[in-house]
């Protein structure tokens, strides 16, 4: 039996309705359902898509930005947009994240005679993963979501092709605005989460477990290093990247029909950005700290 | 206009003036364009003259805004070439478009106020001038005073116009206009009409309106194609639309549902 063979033994199966063609296993072969496997394809063949959009998109909005074409105007007001809206959710989340790690951990900790541990442990959570992580779920929530459903609604109303019947790139009037402000505002937006995160965990520990704020922030100071906070900056800086560039792809790659058409692509933006997201978390985390 | 690239079959080239000088400033040839199994245009081809307007009517989905974006270059033909005779070409769409985060003097004045691509602008303006030639344009649509509102603080109607003096801004010698007048009050539709009127009389423009109402057929086309099955299968004057035996002809002038015409 050559290589031939076992192909056509894998995937033949004339029997089977198989409307996109997908290569398919011999069903008496494997236990998994044909449903269960025609969905990994169609997700995989739509993973497969976006990452080309993606890379595409970045590519041109590269283009632009070397060849100095950024709308300055665009660009702050979407800084400004993105230092007051998004602001407040990344510090709910991270301030709240925090609380509830103090608010689970000071007590137990002070149990075991390990008060001088709790800033430590603050720093470990906070600095090397919440803060960039529960920043990059806020601005998702707030930024791409606003971004992907902006564009659909930019498109329905026929605006876009308004831009480009003047000549203008949509692409380089709206989206590298929102891509450049987005992948720069998060870190910043993290690095104030984190700060807000750190000082709510000292005011939880000191009232739930009597830690006293001295040790609390000694503890913090010796673990927090240097790198920790640029690493967490980085972090910052590519989910920042990530989530405004899934929201434009996919909102530049939705068909604009009306209203259902908004809903499509905030609801796929923000599943492919939480996707994503905690992926490259575990990537980056993994490469800076995992050898 | 915003020309996307053509495929490699289609072409888009500056018009050559034939020996008499004049010669028609729009030119499609052969176009044809499918979404997906659906062919939409097959084999459609047609010529605007300056100065001279031609509607281009059909029952509703027949691929008229289509023909109108593919010829505008906001679409690709799938085959097919066209000509337009003058870089300057401007487009009134259906929805106005107007920019929602922008007033509507940004709105209209957009064109001198946004470098293109390349990085230019038509022509640079000083404020004063600025605000004058916008005013002007405001009220050649019956809007004087607008400058400061926001598109949310119009009705339907004002938004057509002020997209309509947007669209005349840089005095365009092309203008493609998609329903300019539909969903206006007939005040508001006279007016725009005349704008069109005064365009074609002042600046030679050639225009191509994709349009339903008769009023704008009647009162501001010089040529009307109907558009069937991918097909123009009509061609004549809005007077001839009345009086011709064509089947097409008659039925779409009566409002007939019975003929070829399958909604």
């Amino acid at each position: 039996m050559n290589v031939t063979d076992i192909v056509d033994t894998l995937v033949s199966d004339p029997l089977s309705p198989n409307p996109k063609g997908w290569i398919e296993p011999r069903w008496e072969w494997f236990p998994l359902s044909r449903q269960v496997w025609r969905g990994f394809m169609a997700t995989s063949n739509d993973l497969l898509i976006l990452t080309g959009q993606c890379l595409l998109l970045s590519l041109a909005l590269g283009g632009w930005l070397f060849k100095g074409r950024l709308h300055w105007r665009q660009w702050i007001q979407a800084m400004g947009f993105q230092a007051t809206d998004a602001l407040g959710m990344a510090l709910v989340l991270c301030v709240c994240t925090a609380m509830v790690i103090a608010l689970q951990v000071a007590p137990e900790m002070v149990r075991q005679g390990g008060e001088s541990y709790v800033g430590s442990l603050m720093s470990l959570a906070m600095v090397r993963e919440l803060a960039p992580i529960m920043t990059a779920l806020g601005v998702v929530a707030v930024v791409s979501t606003s971004y992907a459903s902006e564009w659909v609604s930019l498109t329905n109303d026929q605006q876009v092709d308004a831009l480009r019947a003047m000549h203008v790139s949509p692409e380089r009037y709206w989206l590298l605005p929102w891509v450049l402000s987005t992948t720069l505002m998060t870190p910043l937006l993290t690095l104030i989460g984190c700060i807000a995160g750190v000082w709510a965990g000292m005011g939880v520990s000191q009232a739930v477990a009597g830690v006293s704020p001295s040790l609390y922030w000694q503890g913090l100071w010796q673990q927090t290093a240097g790198a920790d906070v640029g690493w967490m900056l980085l972090k910052g800086l590519v989910f920042g990247f990530e989530a405004a560039l899934l929201a434009c792809t996919i909102g530049l790659h939705t068909t604009a029909n009306g209203a259902q058409s908004v809903g499509e692509a905030t609801t796929k933006t923000v599943v492919a950005c939480f996707v994503v997201v905690a992926t490259t978390d575990y990537l980056l985390t993994w490469m800076i700290y995992g050898g | 206009m915003g020309v996307k690239p053509m495929t490699t079959d289609t072409q888009q080239q500056p018009w050559a003036s034939d020996a008499t000088g004049v010669g028609p400033l729009i030119q499609a040839n052969h176009l044809v364009k499918a979404f997906g199994n659906k062919t939409i245009l097959d084999d459609v081809s047609l010529t605007v003259a300056e100065g001279e307007i031609m509607a281009i009517i059909g029952v509703s989905g027949c691929g008229k805004s289509t023909l109108l974006r593919v010829i505008s270059g906001l679409e690709t033909a799938d085959s097919g070439e066209i000509m337009l005779g003058d870089p300057n070409v401007s487009f009134v769409f259906q929805y106005s478009a107007l920019f929602d985060s922008l007033t509507v003097f940004e709105n209209v004045a957009f064109s001198l106020l946004e470098p293109t691509d390349s990085g230019t602008l038509p022509e640079v303006l000083s404020k004063p001038e600025l605000h004058a030639l916008v005013a002007d344009k405001l009220k050649l649509v019956g809007l004087e005073g607008t400058e400061d509102k926001y598109p949310s603080q119009l009705s339907g109607g004002m938004k057509k116009r002020v997209s309509f003096a947007r669209a005349i801004m840089g005095n365009p010698k092309i203008i493609f206009y998609d329903e300019p007048t539909a969903g206006l009050d007939p005040v508001a539709s006279t007016q725009v009409e005349n704008c069109m009127l005064t365009l074609r009389d002042t600046l030679g423009a050639a225009s191509i309106v994709v349009t339903h109402q008769n009023s704008t057929i009647h009162r501001t086309a010089d040529r009307v194609s109907l558009l069937h099955a991918g097909k123009i299968q009509w061609e004549g004057t809005p007077a001839q639309l009345l009086t011709d035996n064509d089947p097409y002809a008659v039925q779409f002038s009566h409002a007939a549902l019975e003929g070829p015409l399958s909604v």
